[in-house]
C-alpha cells in the first residue's frame, strides 16, 4: 500500500488514489488496524458511501467462521465511516456469543473514547464476557471515572478489583470511593486500592499503606510497603522495617524498595537491623543502606577519620550482613582512599559470608 | 536379491507416502490457522496493548556465551522491543571472548546487591550488574554451565509472571513481544507457552530491504534453502501443531513461558543437548498427566532473525545436533506414545515425530542403498526412477510453495520477485540440499545411538559492513 500512496501527500490526493483501488484492496486497508488511522478512515468512508446497506447487514450478524471474520472487518469499516450508525451495532456485537466479535467491538469502542463508548465498555467490564484487562486498557483515563464509580459497590470481587485499579485518587469522589474499598473482603481489591494510591503518592498513599501494612495477605502487605514508599513520609520507616523479616520474598523486596525510596531517613532504623537474628533482615538492611548511599558515605568519613572505631564497626557490620554482593557493589561505588579503606575493612573481616 | 529389493522399495514407498500424507494433512490445518491468525492480527489493536499499564509484564531471559561479534546488535534489538513493561536479564555464561567487557562498557554496568530467588540450582554467580543507561537491564555473570544453566540462572533473577527465553545471537523484531503476548493477555489462565516464527539469515543484524521497505532474500543458495526450510518448519508444521494441540517444539530462539510452570517443573534441564524441545515435551507430559487445561501456541508473525550456518560443514554440525536432541527427547518421553492420558500429544504428535524424525534417517538410508543396489542389479529402470524422483521433487516443491504463500499472506514482508526465486528453488531442494540434511541426520542418529551429548561451538559467518 505504501508505494501507491508515496506521491499522495494531501488527504485529497490520498482519497483520489484510494478511489482508484479495487474494492478488495480498499477493504483490506479500511479493516486493517495496523494501517494509519486517517488512511483507513478515508478508505472506510469510500466503501460505506458505495454500499451502506450491505455493510450494515454484514456488520450486524454472522452465521459461520468465514462470515465472522468478514463481520469483524466490516465492523471496523462502519465504525470508522459513521460513528453514530456504528454505536448500536457495536453494542449488539458486545453481547455476541463469539469472543472474537466481542473483542473487535471492545477495540473499536476503545479507539472511539466517546462518553457513550466508555459507558458501553464499563458495562462490558462488569458483565465479564471478555478479558477485563483488555477492556481496562481503554478505560485507563480520567474521563472514564464517572462511569466507573458505581462499580465500587458491585457484588463481584473481580469488578470491584478493576474499579479499584482504574480509579485514581486524584479527584475527591474517586479518593473516597477507593478509601472505602480499603476494607474490602477481597485481598485483590485491597491490593489494587494500595496500588492506585501508590501511583499518585502523597499523604493519602502513606496513610492507606500504614493501615494495611499488617494485612494477613502477603501481596497486600507488599503493596502496602510500596504505598508507604511512594507516600514519602519518613515517619513511617519503622513500620516498614519489620517487613524485612517477612516470610515472603516479594514482601521483603517491596519493603527494601520502599525503604530505599525513603532515602537517608530510614538509616537510623536500619543500622540496628544489621545485627538482627534473621539473615534476610540483615541482608535487606545492608542492601538498602548500600542503595541509599549510606555505606559509601560512612566509608568516606572513615577514610578521613581513621580513629573512629564505632564507624568502622558499623561499616563492617553492613558489609558482613550484605555478603559478597554488597561488598562488591560497595567497592564499585567508591574510589581512591575510600575504596582502599573499604577494601581493608573487607580484608579484616573474619568471614565475608553472612547468611 | 531381486525380491529383497522389491520389498525394500515397497517399504520405502509406503514410508514416503505416509510422511508426505502427514505433511499434506498438516498443511491443511496450518493454512486454516494462518488464515485465522492473519485476520485476527489485522483486527487487533497493538497500540492499546503497547500503552496499557495492564499488559502483563515480561522478563526477557538472555543466555549469552561468546557472542562478542553480535552482542551489541542483539542488545540494541532487545532494548527496542515495543512493550510497556519488561526487564532484560542477561546471564553471561562464562564468556571468554570479551562479551562481558563489551556489555560493561556499552551499558555502563555497575555491581548491584540484588539477591536472587533461588528456584533452580545453577553454576555459581560471579557478579550481578545493573545498567546505568537502561535500568531494565540486569547482567548476571556466572561460571560456564551451558545454555540451560544460564537460562535457569536468569530465571532466578526474573521478576515477572511470563518469561521470554531468547538467544544471545538472534536479532529480534520490535513487535515480537506484542505479536505474541497479544494472544496471552486474552487467556493467561490457559496459555502457558507461545512461540513465534523465526527467520534465518547469514548476518541477521544486516537489514536487507528495498526502497519500499520490502525484505529481500539473500543471494546465497545455502541461505535460500535454509529460508525455505524454516518457512516450512514454522508455517507448515508448527502452525498446524499449534492448531491441533501438540505444539511440541517451542524454539529456544523465542519462547515465552509462564514462570509458574517453569518453576513447577524445576526449570530447564541440563541433561539434554538442547533445552527448548525437551522443556516443551516435559510441559506437555506434565500438564496432560495432571489434567490441566492448557495451550502452547505458535504464531505466524516473524519474531526474530537468527544466524544460519554459512557453510555445508557448519550446517551439517547444526542439523546433526538437532537430530540428536530430537531423538534424545522422543526416547525420554516415549511413554506418551499412544497413551490415552496424553490425548492428541500421544495419539497424533508422538506418532508424527516418530514418523518424520525417528524413522526418517534409517528410511532415507535404506532408500539410498536400495536405489544403488537396484541400479547395480538392473532391477530399476533408470527412467522410472527419474520419474519417481521428479514426483518427489514436485511434491516437495508444492509444500515449499504453500509455505511461501502462507508467509506472504501472514506478513507481506518479502518482495514478490524474491519469493518467486524461492518457489523456483523448491524442486531443486531434493537434489541439492536434502542430501546434506540426510547426511546430517544420519550422523545425528549415529551419535544419538552412541549417547553423545556434546555441543560444538557455532562458527560465526564472516561479517560484512553493516548498512
Amino acid at each position: 500500500m505504501q508505494h501507491w500512496l508515496r506521491d499522495a501527500t494531501t488527504p485529497a490526493e490520498q482519497e483520489a488514489v484510494l478511489r482508484r483501488l479495487p474494492r478488495r484492496t480498499l477493504t483490506g486497508i479500511a479493516s486493517d488496524a495496523r494501517v494509519d488511522r486517517a488512511i483507513s478512515a478515508a478508505a472506510a468512508l469510500i466503501l460505506f458511501q458505495r454500499r451502506p446497506a450491505l455493510l450494515l447487514q454484514r456488520a450486524s450478524a454472522h452465521r459461520n467462521e468465514a462470515e465472522k471474520w468478514r463481520r469483524i472487518a466490516t465492523l471496523r469499516i462502519v465504525a470508522l465511516a459513521d460513528r453514530e450508525t456504528a454505536l448500536p451495532i457495536l453494542r449488539r456485537a458486545l453481547s455476541d456469543a463469539d469472543e472474537d466479535v466481542v473483542g473487535a467491538a471492545v477495540r473499536l469502542l476503545g479507539e472511539e473514547q466517546s462518553d457513550d463508548a466508555l459507558a458501553l465498555l464499563v458495562e462490558s467490564l462488569a458483565d465479564g464476557r471478555y478479558p477485563r484487562s483488555q477492556i481496562a486498557a481503554y478505560l485507563d483515563t480520567e474521563r472514564a471515572a464517572p462511569h466507573l464509580l458505581p462499580l465500587v459497590d458491585h457484588p463481584a470481587d473481580d469488578v470491584r478489583f478493576w474499579a479499584a485499579s482504574l480509579l485514581r485518587p486524584s479527584a475527591l469522589d474517586a479518593e473516597l470511593a477507593l478509601a472505602g474499598l480499603a476494607a474490602d473482603p477481597s485481598p485483590r481489591v485491597r491490593a489494587a486500592v494500595l496500588k492506585s494510591f501508590a501511583a499518585v503518592g502523597g499523604g493519602a498513599s502513606a496513610a492507606i499503606g500504614r493501615d494495611l501494612i499488617h494485612d494477613p495477605t502477603w501481596f497486600v502487605r507488599a503493596q502496602a510497603a510500596r504505598a508507604i514508599g511512594s507516600g514519602g513520609n519518613p515517619e513511617l520507616v519503622h513500620r516498614l522495617v519489620p517487613l524485612l523479616r517477612d516470610e515472603q520474598w516479594w514482601v521483603r523486596t517491596a519493603a527494601k524498595e520502599a525503604l530505599a525510596e525513603l532515602g537517608p531517613s530510614a538509616e537510623h532504623v536500619l543500622v540496628p537491623m544489621l545485627r538482627d537474628d534473621d539473615a534476610f533482615a540483615r541482608n535487606g538492611a545492608a542492601e538498602v543502606l548500600l542503595e541509599t548511599g549510606a555505606v559509601a558515605r560512612w566509608a568516606a568519613k572513615a577514610a578521613d577519620e581513621p580513629d573512629d572505631e564505632p564507624l568502622s564497626v558499623m561499616i563492617g557490620a553492613a558489609l558482613r550482613a550484605g555478603g559478597d554482593r554488597v561488598q562488591q557493589a560497595a567497592l564499585a561505588a567508591v574510589t581512591g582512599r575510600t575504596r582502599q579503606k573499604l577494601a581493608r575493612l573487607i580484608e579484616q573481616m573474619p568471614d565475608s559470608t553472612s547468611t | 536379491m531381486r525380491e529383497f529389493l522389491f520389498v525394500a522399495t515397497g517399504v520405502c514407498l509406503a514410508y514416503f507416502v505416509a510422511a508426505f500424507g502427514a505433511y499434506a494433512l498438516l498443511l491443511v490445518f496450518a493454512a486454516l490457522d494462518n488464515a485465522i491468525s492473519s485476520r485476527d492480527a489485522r483486527a487487533d489493536d497493538l497500540r492499546a496493548l503497547e500503552e496499557s499499564r495492564f499488559t502483563i509484564p515480561v522478563s526477557v531471559l538472555v543466555p549469552v556465551y561468546n557472542e562478542a561479534a553480535v552482542i551489541r546488535h542483539v542488545v540494541a534489538a532487545l532494548r527496542d522491543l515495543r512493550y510497556p513493561e519488561l526487564e532484560l536479564v542477561m546471564a553471561v555464561d562464562g564468556s571468554t571472548d570479551g562479551t562481558l567487557e563489551i556489555l560493561r562498557a556499552d551499558l555502563q554496568l555497575e555491581p548491584v546487591a540484588r539477591f536472587e530467588r533461588h528456584i533452580v540450582d545453577t553454576k555459581p554467580v560471579r557478579e550481578v550488574l545493573r545498567s546505568r543507561v537502561d535500568p531494565r537491564i540486569l547482567v548476571v555473570a556466572k561460571e560456564n554451565g551451558g545454555k540451560a544453566d544460564a537460562l535457569n540462572c536468569a530465571l532466578n533473577y526474573a521478576r515477572y509472571r511470563y518469561v521470554c527465553c531468547v538467544d544471545g545471537d538472534t536479532i529480534y523484531l520490535p513487535e515480537a513481544l506484542l505479536n505474541t503476548m497479544r494472544l496471552v493477555v486474552r487467556d493467561p489462565k490457559s496459555i502457558v507457552g507461545i512461540t513465534g516464527h523465526i527467520a534465518v539469515a547469514m548476518q541477521p543484524e544486516r537489514l536487507t530491504v528495498d526502497a519500499d521497505g520490502r525484505a529481500m532474500v539473500e543471494n546465497k543458495l545455502i541461505a535460500n534453502f535454509q529460508h525455505i526450510e524454516y518457512l516450512r518448519a514454522f508455517l507448515n508444521a508448527r502452525l498446524a501443531w499449534s492448531r491441533l494441540g501438540f505444539m511440541l517444539c517451542a524454539s529456544g530462539a523465542f519462547a515465552i513461558w509462564r514462570r509458574d510452570l517453569l518453576e513447577e517443573l524445576g526449570g530447564f534441564s541440563t541433561e539434554y543437548t538442547c533445552e527448548d524441545i525437551e522443556f516443551t515435551f516435559r510441559a506437555h507430559e506434565h500438564l496432560r498427566r495432571t489434567g490441566v487445561d492448557y495451550r502452547i501456541l505458535s504464531t505466524p508473525q516473524i519474531a526474530a532473525r537468527t544466524e544460519g550456518p554459512g557453510t555445508i560443514r557448519a550446517l551439517v554440525r547444526q542439523r546433526e545436533r538437532w537430530q540428536r536432541v530430537t531423538l534424545e527427547v522422543i526416547w525420554s518421553y516415549r511413554r506418551m506414545l499412544l497413551r490415552r492420558r496424553y490425548g492428541v500429544v500421544g495419539f497424533v504428535g508422538m506418532p508424527f515425530f516418530l514418523l518424520t524424525e525417528v524413522l526418517a534417517p534409517p528410511m532415507e538410508l535404506v532408500s539410498i542403498v536400495t536405489l544403488v543396489l537396484g541400479i547395480a542389479y538392473r532391477v530399476f529402470d533408470v527412467r522410472v526412477y527419474a520419474v519417481f524422483l521428479a514426483s518427489v521433487a514436485m511434491a516437495n516443491a508444492i509444500m515449499t510453495s504453500a509455505a511461501i504463500l502462507l508467509e506472504d499472506i501472514s506478513t507481506r514482508a518479502f518482495r514478490l520477485d524474491h519469493l518467486a526465486r524461492l518457489v523456483v528453488l523448491g524442486p531443486l531442494e531434493v537434489l541439492v540440499y536434502r542430501p546434506v540434511l540426510v547426511w546430517a541426520r544420519l550422523k545425528g542418529f549415529w551419535r544419538f545411538l552412541r549417547k553423545e551429548r556434546s555441543w560444538e561451538t557455532f562458527d560465526r559467518n564472516p561479517r560484512l559492513a553493516s548498512r
